[in-house]
């Protein structure tokens, strides 16, 4: 089973999750059942519009602590998830907020972790994954090691939204339970989001600061 | 404050890059190196914050011997000394691994504060610092753009997609990866370089035991995606798919 970790902010589903999904029902080809899950608080909207995809269930994972991201919350509660659910693999959009907690997931669970995916390809029973290298001057087909579920977060825009395979009727969405004893002692030790706001509309993000600046890193997809 | 900066080594910007004969990995004797872009800014910003709130900055890299040539680099622009976990298999290891070689040494140097780059240029994992803050067992944050210490916490701006940001607090000690251009770099002085030959590099063993995550099973030139297309038909028919290729295709809509 691939299971696709889709990711929401305040109810809004990025739509980068229907990318992952569309690589997952790729690498499948319907020969291993796809599921969706979703972390946070007050998901149940954004479950129902992932119901939509061909997959075989969608998982809602509702905590207090995963109302507003911190990659302690989200660690916990994802670890909890992909243990149960024991998938071969677990696809995520490579977006800043999956690179903030997924290696920190992939070293907890011990598991191998491949970013920036932008092709995947099974090879006779083994799932292969391009990703690029050398800043995009080589492209490196990869197989991840040791033992399973595997972990892959997929580039935005390698893959196409609008090609995530719709079912013909809603999927199943059921509450996969967040242990929130546990969560108690541990979500609150670190990082607490205090604020959040957009950037003047006069001052464009990518404004180069300095010379340097102009090599600033985009952190996600390239190849839009 | 105890400061660490992880930096590594890789292929300069303007290097070509040649494949060794199974196609695997790249030949490592047409390389020439320089230090990775993003960590050169986790430097200056340990720089900083040294000048600021007192301390030391301590070098961390894991390599093969020819990554001193970046570890002298750090000791020539500040940095007071360096640590450096020296291995030859070291040279192409993934961030998962590279982790797992330095993380046993610089847990015995309880850092308060450790910065690194938001990636490399060469592998590009963008896990490597994540890794190592769970490995240390302690906070992390990614893609910084302005740390501010206040005694025992930091708090620090993080970059979300879209123009946004995010500010976090979180205590002492921590692990941040920085985002490039962030702050100005300084260069080498000639004083500088001199008072580098002087200072500490102390070479430590890898651990044993480290196995890396991924085999890359094939390296090759990304195929090219670009071509141009003519949208035939009357002007009203052409827009109507020049503006459904934009929006489906190009997703610049």
């Amino acid at each position: 089973m691939i299971l696709v970790v889709a990711e929401q902010k305040a109810g809004k589903l990025n739509r980068a999750s229907w990318e992952a999904i569309a690589a997952a029902q790729q690498l499948s080809g319907g020969g291993m059942p796809v599921k969706v899950a979703v972390a946070g608080q007050g998901v149940a909207a954004v479950a129902g519009e992932l119901a939509q995809a061909a997959v075989a269930e969608v998982l809602t994972v509702e905590h207090a602590a995963l109302g507003s991201y911190t990659p302690d919350a989200f660690v916990q509660a994802l670890q909890q998830v992909i243990t149960a659910q024991a998938p071969a693999l677990v696809f995520f959009p490579h977006t800043y907020q999956t690179r903030d907690f997924s290696p920190t997931l992939a070293t907890r669970l011990d598991r191998a972790l491949i970013t920036d995916v932008t092709a995947v390809k099974q090879d006779g029973g083994t799932a292969t994954f391009a990703r690029p290298m050398f800043q995009g001057k080589l492209t490196a087909d990869v197989v991840p090691q040791g033992p399973g579920p595997h972990l892959v977060t997929i580039q935005i825009g390698a893959f196409r939204a609008d090609q995530a395979a719709k079912g013909a009727s809603p999927a199943p969405v059921t509450a996969a339970a967040a242990a929130a004893s546990q969560a108690a002692r541990d979500w609150s030790t670190a990082s607490v989001a205090t604020a959040a706001r957009p950037v003047a509309a006069a001052t464009p993000r990518q404004a180069p600061r300095n010379s340097a600046a102009a090599t600033r890193h985009q952190g996600t997809s390239r190849s839009r | 404050m105890k400061i660490a900066v992880c930096i590594k080594q890789v292929p300069t910007r303007e290097w070509q890059p040649r494949l060794n004969d199974d196609k695997t990995w790249v030949r490592d004797q047409d390389v020439s190196y320089e230090m990775n872009e993003p960590d050169a800014y986790a430097l200056e910003e340990s720089l900083r914050l040294r000048e600021k709130h007192g301390g030391e900055v301590v070098v961390c890299s894991a390599g093969p011997a020819r990554v001193q040539q970046v570890i002298r680099e750090a000791l020539a622009r500040g940095a007071d000394r360096a640590l450096h976990v020296e291995d030859d298999a070291l040279g192409a290891a993934d961030a998962f691994t590279a982790a797992a070689a330095l993380a046993p040494a610089m847990a015995e140097q309880k850092f308060d504060l450790i910065l690194t780059g938001l990636q490399s240029d060469d592998q590009g994992h963008a896990q490597f610092g994540p890794v190592l803050a769970e490995k240390l067992g302690i906070p992390h944050s990614t893609i910084i753009m302005e740390v501010n210490v206040d005694g025992s916490s930091l708090r620090v701006k993080r970059e979300l997609e879209g123009g946004w940001f995010q500010y976090v607090t979180m205590p002492l000690p921590a692990l941040l990866t920085i985002q490039s251009g962030i702050n100005t770099l300084r260069y080498a002085t000639l004083k500088g370089i001199m008072a580098a030959k002087k200072k500490e590099i102390a070479k430590v063993a890898a651990p044993a035991g480290l196995a890396s995550r991924q085999t890359i099973t094939a390296l090759y030139a990304p195929q090219k995606s670009k071509q141009t297309v003519m949208i035939g038909g009357s002007p009203a028919e052409a827009a109507k798919e020049l503006v459904k290729r934009l929006r489906e295709e190009a997703r610049v809509l």
